[in-house]
């Protein structure tokens, strides 16, 4: 008992860490699968896994495109913000009349205080911001009329509505213009930049236009920092090594043109190795980042699943035994109940699980995750209580199949076995009540069905259900026609069988495999029957042979003493006593003891015959040859009696099969019959025919006595033709003839007409 | 004087044989079962042993082996099984008669003379030579006097008889029909004969025979014909 209990327990103790582990699993390929999805953002795919470099995906592009945009609004804004390189507070930014009052000219910085005085200033990341409200009706009122812009030299006003607009619209506008040129000023001029970009108009002989933040850099320096895209008027071809090429660029380098210039190009380039500190490298360094931990992330979700799979497999093969031999299965209580009530359990459980997941997971969800992620939380979470109580459930009936409970605890079963009631042991018209009420059920429906469904035969599901009800009930009416065909089948069987002991084969015992229900009852009782009457026969057979043994037993204890009688008799009429009388009495004493001799062995030979223990030399012999041959054995003792011997007997040989000491036998009993009952003074016949292939001998005599007596009672053992039992004979003789004549496969038969007795014994001719 | 040993659990039949016995002139030594037989033979010798197959302590077969160890005496079977089977088992193991009780008394002395003459002759087979001399066991045909003996014993035949015994002792073992025998006497051809030949046979076996329904030398092969047996 020591030693099979650490085993026990470390078994379940296996199970328990393999458990707990799968659980473990189970959580590392969920937060990895989140994690994935929720900072990976759909519609990508997988091709985050190939995209190595920030530069390679789509927010690089994105943000390379957005700085493009803001280059060009800086090309725009910037000759009439600067003056000299610097920006010029005294610019003139635009000139409005209020109705027909004179031309007044702004400069940046009234504009500027404007804004200010209407609340709109640019904020430390140079975005236009309000964080005042003021209701002015002259600020909003459009009533001045545009005659220029500086930052919009080719407006062009083709509405009446264009020109007129209102002050603060304007402010807002040159806000925007100086937003946009402050951008571009502090971010990749003023400050250190990873982009780096050249933007030359060149007019024959005139000093070139450059915008750059890195104008000392030739072509070759700036496409060899990495990412880089170029553009020429000379050329409509944009060369780049982005993923993409970006957007507009041949449209805004010609709108900015505001030169005529006859040669223009463009050039920007990021320096991927990111030295310096802007928003490039930061963002390139959180790309970095996020790579890395999705990589992790999936390699979390691959460990997870595998580690899943492997506890998984692993509690599968221990699972329903309690040792590792697995001899003893381990049943919990669960495992109890119907195989379906687990399965409705279960579902049950996890509907119910998932009720308290939506009560209790989804308002703890909510307090740790963000809004965004809510959905793909509780979807994650539903997923997690649905596999967990499904595992329980398939756990059991994964126990239940290795114990094979399965299907012994089923309903299902239990039902079967109930309705098997209702035919076994029930009569055969019972059954076939049952059988046919059912069929007469299923019918019904089946036609009501379809006959709703033709009703409503427009709405497509109403076809469908008459096409599954149709299936049904041809499916249903076969399954009749086959338990019926079977049940047939399986009677056809017993009919046989019984054909079979009523034939003889009394050993006979029909295979019972196959058989159900009630068959299988009445094969089973067939089968005892056949072997009851096997057994009788048997004991039959036996109680003859013992009989057999028995009168052989007695006889040779009667032969004894006998032979001491007939022995001393003979010594007394040795003697030669001269008394009449008792040599009378010797007569009548020698006489008896010889019938006595006589009856012991015809009785000794009676019940060996009958018994069929007896030899059999059967060879092929003549029985005109043998008939000759009996008629000289006793044509001298007829001739005491007076008797004569008529033989009528054919010329040729008539060959039979059988064996010549038994068949004498036959005849000698035959002929000491006509001997002893015929008449004297008659004519004893005896005749050899043949006829279809049979041989036919005749022996035909009077009788002395009337034979007032049936043919089949002269063969009985003891039944002699003299009631009186006067004469000599055992009365056996005929009842031997029978049987030893039966033994040889012929025939023996006895015709009594009148006194006339007649025996007739026939054999099959061999050629 | 000859002497015989018989052997029988029944007194009775004991002391019958041995009146029989003692009026023929033989010495009769008497035994109660096997283990006393086999002792007075120890002590004397015996011409002949006539034994019961059923005895306590030692039955008759194993008697019979145990005797047929050391001699060669005649040793005639007396039971009262009759059947076939148990007269095969007996004369297989050694003995040269068998006789079923209950027994004729004239046929039990004939046949203890039978075997005794054989015995004793075994020596002097050559009293009768000749071309025409025929033996067969105790039957010896002189075709030279025309003389038939069994065991001895001169027998009588008729022409016929005795033309179809020399027939079937030149052929000894041959199994021959009526019809082949029918015309090997008369010299005519059989035309659907009669009994005549079977009736002849009869009376030869009732001659030459002790006992005509269990013969010896003559032997009928049932539906076939007839023989004589080699001995």
């Amino acid at each position: 008992m020591k030693s099979i209990k650490p085993r026990y327990y470390s078994l379940q103790i296996k199970k328990n860490i393999a458990v707990l582990l799968h659980i473990l699993f189970l959580f590392l390929a969920v937060h990895g699968i989140s994690f994935i999805y929720l900072n990976m953002g759909t519609g990508a795919g997988i091709s985050w896994l190939f995209e190595h470099n920030y530069e390679d995906s789509d927010a690089f592009q994105a943000r390379f495109q957005e700085d493009l945009d803001h280059i060009f609004n800086y090309v725009s804004y910037r000759d009439c913000l600067e003056s000299e390189g610097v920006l010029d507070l005294t610019s003139q930014m635009f000139a409005v009349s209020n109705r027909d009052g004179p031309e007044i000219i702004y400069t940046l910085e009234e504009v500027l205080r404007y804004a200010k005085s209407q609340g709109y200033y640019l904020n430390d990341h140079f975005d236009v911001v309000n964080d005042m409200f003021l209701y002015d009706n002259a600020a909003i009122d459009r009533n001045l009329r545009i005659s220029w812009r500086a930052y919009m030299t080719d407006q062009k006003l083709s509405e009446p509505g264009d020109a007129y607009t209102s002050l603060l619209e304007l402010s807002k506008e040159v806000l925007y213009c100086l937003s946009e040129y402050y951008k571009v000023h502090y971010r990749m001029i003023v400050n250190p930049s990873n982009l780096y970009f050249q933007i030359v108009y060149q007019n024959q002989g005139m000093d070139p236009v450059i915008y750059s933040n890195c104008p000392e850099l030739s072509m070759e320096e700036m496409s060899s920092m990495g990412i880089f895209c170029r553009q020429s008027s000379d050329s409509i071809f944009i060369d780049t090594n982005l993923k993409e090429i970006p957007q507009n660029i041949t449209m805004a380098m010609e709108k900015n043109d505001f030169y005529s210039a006859e040669h223009y190009y463009l050039m920007a380039a990021v320096d991927t190795r990111y030295q310096a500190d802007d928003d490039y490298a930061d963002a390139a360094r959180e790309y970095e980042l996020l790579h890395r931990r999705l990589l992790e992330s999936a390699a979390t979700v691959l460990v997870g699943i595998l580690g899943c799979l492997a506890t998984l497999s692993y509690l599968a093969v221990t699972s329903g035994f309690r040792d590792a031999e697995r001899t003893k299965p381990n049943i919990h209580s669960i495992d109890m109940i119907y195989t379906e009530s687990c399965v409705v359990l279960t579902a049950v459980c996890t509907l119910f699980m998932l009720f308290l997941g939506e009560k209790i997971g989804y308002p703890l969800l909510h307090l740790f995750m963000a809004y965004d992620s809510w959905a793909f939380a509780e979807r994650m979470l539903r997923a997690v209580l649905i596999y967990g109580c499904c595992m329980v459930g398939a756990f059991s009936l994964l126990r239940r199949y290795k114990t094979g409970l399965l299907w012994k605890g089923s309903m299902t079963r239990h039902i079967r076995e109930n309705i098997s009631l209702y035919f076994e042991d029930r009569t055969f018209s019972h059954r076939l009540l049952c059988g046919y009420l059912a069929f007469l059920g299923v019918q019904a429906a089946g036609f009501g069905i379809l006959g709703v469904s033709l009703y409503f035969l427009r709405f497509p599901a109403a076809r469908a259900v008459l096409l599954v009800g149709l299936f049904l009930m041809i499916a249903a009416d076969y399954l009749v026609y086959h338990k019926l065909f079977m049940e047939s089948v399986q009677e056809d069987r017993i009919a046989d069988a019984i054909a079979r002991i009523a034939g003889g084969d009394t050993a006979y015992q029909m295979d019972t495999a196959g058989l159900t229900g009630k068959e299988l009852a009445i094969a089973r009782m067939i089968n005892s029957i056949g072997t009851g009457l096997e057994h009788a026969l048997q004991e039959q057979v036996k109680s003859e042979r013992l009989k057999a043994d028995l009168i052989t037993n007695v006889s040779h204890d009667i032969k004894t003493p006998l032979t001491s009688i007939i022995n001393y008799v003979d010594l007394i009429k040795r003697e030669q006593i001269q008394n009449p009388k008792i040599q009378e009495y010797l007569t009548v004493l020698e006489q008896k003891s010889q019938r006595l001799k006589n009856l012991t062995e015809d009785l000794v030979e009676a019940s060996k015959v009958s018994s069929g223990n007896v030899k059999l030399e059967m060879t092929q012999l003549d029985l005109v040859e043998m008939i000759w041959q009996t008629n000289g054995e006793f044509e001298e003792k007829f001739a005491t009696r007076n008797l004569e011997l008529v033989s009528s007997l054919p010329s040729e040989c008539m060959m039979i099969q059988a064996d010549g000491r038994h068949l004498w036998r036959v005849l000698e009993n035959l002929y000491n019959n006509a001997f002893k009952y015929a008449m004297a003074h008659t004519r004893v016949y005896a005749e050899v025919v043949s006829e279809d292939g049979q041989v036919w001998f005749t022996i035909k005599n009077v009788s002395e006595n009337p034979l007032n007596i049936s043919p089949d009672e002269l063969t009985e053992r003891f039944v002699r033709g003299d009631v009186s039992r006067t004469t000599e004979g055992s009365g056996l003789g005929l009842s031997i003839a029978q049987s030893l004549m039966k033994l040889q496969d012929g025939t023996f038969r006895i015709l009594i007409d009148g006194d006339l007795f007649k025996v007739k014994i026939g054999f099959k001719l061999v050629r | 004087m000859q002497t015989i040993l018989v052997c029988d659990d029944d007194k009775q039949i004991v002391d019958a044989i041995d009146i029989y016995l003692t009026g023929e002139g033989f010495r009769v030594l008497k035994a109660y079962d096997g283990y006393e037989a086999l002792e007075i033979l120890e002590k004397q010798p015996a011409d002949l042993m006539i034994v019961d197959v059923m005895m306590p302590g030692l039955d008759g077969i194993r008697t019979t082996l145990k005797v047929r160890e050391t001699s060669s005496i005649p040793i005639i079977i007396l039971s009262a099984k009759s059947e076939d089977t148990d007269k095969i088992l007996g004369l297989n193991i050694g003995a040269d008669d068998y006789i079923s009780k209950p027994f004729n008394p004239l046929e039990l002395v004939a046949r203890v003379k039978s075997q005794l003459r054989r015995y004793t002759q075994l020596g002097n087979v050559n009293q009768q030579t000749g071309d025409k001399v025929y033996k067969c066991g105790g039957l010896t045909i002189n075709d030279d006097t025309k003389e038939v003996w069994v065991d001895d014993e001169p027998i009588r035949l008729t022409p016929i008889e005795y033309n179809i015994l020399l027939l079937l002792v030149k052929n000894t073992g041959k199994v021959f029909s009526i019809d082949e025998i029918y015309e090997q006497i008369w010299n005519e051809e059989a035309i659907g004969a009669d009994n005549t030949v079977a009736v002849h046979i009869r009376h030869i076996r009732e001659k030459i025979e002790i006992n005509p329904r269990e013969p010896r030398y003559l032997k009928v092969v049932w539906g076939v014909g007839y023989k004589i047996e080699k001995q």
